[in-house]
């Protein structure tokens, strides 16, 4: 969800606002004042809801902001490591744009000899439900296909029913 | 925090749509008026029900950036420019071992011992002299109780719009 989203909501918010007091201009005769008075008690609640919507949008804004400015490469995958999101140190550490690694198996940035025992430590990793760190170390292919050592630092977001979870990884240089 | 919001924002958005519908019912309207009223109620719940899927969304897009930062990998500090912790998550609550209304405010560098603070500092002070973006050096941690470990301490700044810094970003990694 984007700023555009945010900005639809108080769009629509403004709309409803605007189509009820043309209503209420037009059609309700002897209930006018009563209406009125209804209308200006919802606005004064509009206000309060515009202000919630705005504070959501500041702390999307932070938190988004921790993660894009993670010093280490920091990525979020789903259980079989499927990258979501990537931050900029992520995209400095493969040379490619951040956007690019979105829906990309991560295991295609491992270098092909580690490739299997990489599987093999990522299924143990999306196993621990329980919050702990797996920690292991591999090769990377970085930019121009240079090999780059690095340890994995992954553990796993708590989901509410049991289901898959996904997966954060802090990746850094050794 | 995010959740609590939510809610709050979606009680509030029903109880806007219910006092509306209330306020419009109690009126006794012409056949036409009432007609009118009636579709205008139509489209408002219409409305209401993609104001609450937009802010739902808004509500779900928040927390996911809020449990990047929880429960990222390792201990996650942002400081403000004068290294005063303002937001922590849990590996760091675990790490230096104080709860995080506890964490915030206190400057981190409190949380190296005494004899490595003055390198701590120095490096610090030259990171915001030189206008670096990210640095990276050892350190002794000293967490509230238990003995004092070497530690990783990563740091990367979050740039304001305009200019200068608009916190900073540090990860901080036990050395085995």
């Amino acid at each position: 969800m984007s700023g555009n989203d945010s900005f639809e909501l108080f769009n629509s918010v403004k709309t409803v606002r605007d189509l009820l007091q043309r209503k209420l201009d037009g059609g309700a005769g002897h209930a006018q004042g009563e209406l009125e008075a209804g209308l200006q008690e919802i606005e004064a609640l509009w206000e309060e809801l515009r202000q919630r919507a705005d504070e959501l949008t500041a702390e999307r804004q932070r938190y988004s902001e921790f993660f894009e400015y993670a010093p280490d490469a920091y990525l979020v995958t789903d259980s079989h490591g499927t990258v979501r999101d990537a931050n900029r140190a992520a995209a400095e550490l493969l040379g490619v744009p951040a956007r690019t690694l979105a829906g990309k198996p991560l295991a295609t940035c491992v270098h092909e000899d580690g490739r299997r025992d990489f599987r093999a430590h990522l299924v143990r990793a999306s196993a621990q439900t329980d919050g702990e760190l797996s920690v292991w170390r591999g090769v990377l292919l970085g930019p121009g296909d240079g090999l780059l050592p690095v340890q994995f630092r992954v553990r796993a977001l708590p989901v509410a029913d049991g289901g898959l979870a996904p997966l954060c990884w802090l990746v850094r240089r050794t | 925090m995010s959740g609590a919001h939510s809610q709050w924002l979606l009680t509030t958005v029903n109880a806007v749509r219910e006092l509306m519908i209330g306020r419009l019912q109690s009126r006794s309207l012409d056949p036409a008026s009432q007609r009118d009223v009636e579709m205008a109620l139509e489209e408002l719940d219409v409305m209401w029900e993609e104001l609450q899927g937009q802010s739902e969304l808004l509500s779900r897009e928040s927390q996911r950036y809020v449990e990047f930062f929880d429960f990222a990998p390792d201990a996650y500090v942002v400081t403000d420019a004068g290294g005063n912790i303002r937001e922590a998550n849990r590996a760091a609550t675990e790490l230096l071992g104080l709860e995080r209304a506890s964490l915030v405010h206190h400057p981190l560098s409190t949380f190296v011992v005494e004899s490595d603070r003055v390198a701590f500092l120095t490096h610090f002070v030259g990171v915001l002299v030189n206008k670096v973006d990210r640095a990276a050096w050892e350190a002794c941690l000293q967490p509230a109780a238990g003995k004092p470990l070497r530690a990783l301490f990563s740091l990367r700044a979050i740039p304001l719009s305009k200019s200068g810094v608009g916190g900073l970003c540090w990860l901080i990694r036990p050395i085995p």
